[in-house]
């Protein structure tokens, strides 16, 4: 019975770990595979910090964004985190905020550190993209992005902002003042959101 | 919307950019075969040439000094202190400065994957077949991103014939392409590929354009590549690479 108790409780706790706790023991292990000279053991464990250190990076990016943009509120349950992204090195984040009584909504998407990103955000922000596909280039906070509009059911903002190997999406859906979507997307943190990611 | 969906969408449009990856990693290595067939080329013309102008034995500027071990030739980097970086990255953590600690990781995984290739390059043979390595071609790479993966390459050639050797380990692309080499209708595509076994190992050997080509899954994440210039006919291929230690190799790489 003792014995059951004992498993139980380490059970819990080793399921309890913080994030932050798994890459101290991650980080144990490559570091007492490495001492053995198991390279194999070594890599694997540095891999697995990494992306728990991902996980901790992530939570930090979603504190730092607002509850509320505009008239609009976080969906905070809604809030969502993945690392490695299925097998590309990185981290994905993930708010949505809705618009309590009207059929609008923001989304803030982060694919951040996937060497494939450089390319890709490079390439959708580049002013030579921006010409052949009607996007305009501004600036948030400080970044610059490439805005495209487009109409569907309902009119969509589409913000792109590149930076390292990292994408930042904004999509404004619902909202028909360009303007209006500029100054919104000005008041989330991105220079705070670069400086927690890079 | 789900996040995995999310994810499988963001995924489904970064595939369209896989297979010119792929063909990028293997245009490379076959414009480096071809390079090294070129010199060896070059080196025949060159001496033909000596021979007749009655020249014979003097070195040409390619072949001077200034590589042989004097001052100021420079050394290779060395690879990242894997031991340091992760005492940092556990400093780092511990206040929560996760910027450094990520760097310090990422630092410590280059350095392992670098140690790991290192190791392969100096388990494999020096020449095969009468094709000598060349050690400047000799080359390891890693991006320091966990799943991204590093690569280790060999060149070796004759007078006759060349073969490039390669590795991509941990690389999400090698899934794919191991899927798509196991796929019976790909295997049988007008008599240009073909399955063989290397050391239990699945493989799959393509002819073209004079060039024979087999590629080696290894478990689920790796690959071995041989490239081979000029080689007589596929029996020769299946020899040769029956002398690369796979099932050592698939061992280092930690694959099953």
């Amino acid at each position: 019975m003792k014995n059951i108790f004992l498993l139980l409780l380490f059970g819990f706790f080793s399921f309890s770990l913080s994030a932050q706790e798994q890459v101290d023991e991650y980080l144990a292990d490559a570091k007492s595979s490495y001492d053995v000279g198991n390279l194999e053991d070594t890599r694997f464990a540095l891999q697995q910090s990494l992306n728990e250190l991902y996980v901790l990076i992530s939570k930090e990016i979603l504190a730092a964004l607002p509850d509320q943009l505009g008239a609009a509120k976080a969906v905070s349950e809604g809030d969502q985190y993945n690392g490695a992204l299925m097998g590309y090195s990185g981290v994905f984040v993930d708010r949505t905020y809705e618009h309590p009584d009207q059929d609008q909504s923001v989304q803030v998407a982060l694919v951040h550190d996937s060497p494939l990103m450089s390319g890709i955000g490079s390439f959708l922000a580049s002013p030579v993209m921006s010409m052949a596909t009607g996007r305009k280039r501004v600036k948030i906070d400080g970044y610059k992005a490439a805005l495209e509009e487009s109409e569907g059911m309902t009119k969509e903002y589409t913000f792109y902002i590149p930076f390292d190997q990292s994408l930042i999406t904004l999509t404004f859906n619902g909202y028909d003042n360009e303007t209006e979507v500029i100054g919104l997307a000005n008041q989330l943190p991105i220079a705070k959101v670069v400086s927690i990611a890079k | 919307m789900n996040i995995h969906f999310k994810i499988s969408l963001l995924l489904l449009s970064l595939f369209c950019f896989l297979p010119n990856s792929e063909a990028q990693l293997l245009r490379k290595i076959k414009q480096k075969a071809e390079r090294a067939v070129d010199r060896a080329v070059d080196k025949v013309i060159e001496k033909e040439v000596d021979k007749a102008l009655g020249v014979e034995g003097t070195e040409t500027s390619d072949n001077s000094s200034y590589n042989s071990g004097i001052e100021g030739e420079g050394k290779k980097l060395t690879p990242p202190d894997v031991a340091m970086h992760i005492t940092r990255a556990n400093e780092a953590v511990t206040q929560a400065q996760y910027t450094d600690a990520k760097f310090a990781i990422q630092q410590a995984i280059l350095g392992v994957e670098l140690e790991i290739g290192y190791a392969i390059l100096e388990g494999l043979p020096q020449s095969i077949n009468g094709m000598n390595f060349l050690e400047e071609e000799d080359q390891v790479s890693s991006t320091g991103y966990g799943f991204v993966g590093f690569t280790v390459g060999r060149v070796y050639e004759s007078n006759n014939k060349a073969l490039q050797f390669s590795i991509v380990s941990n690389n999400i692309l090698v899934n794919s392409y191991s899927g798509m080499i196991s796929n019976a209708g790909y295997a049988s595509n007008e008599g240009d590929y073909k399955s063989v076994m290397i050391d239990g190992n699945k493989a799959i050997l393509q002819y073209s354009g004079g060039n024979y080509e087999l590629g080696i899954p290894l478990g689920q994440s790796s690959l071995i590549v041989l490239d081979c210039d000029g080689f007589a006919d596929e029996s020769e291929v299946i020899q040769v690479a029956k002398q690369f230690k796979v099932n050592e190799i698939k061992a280092a790489l930690g694959e099953q």
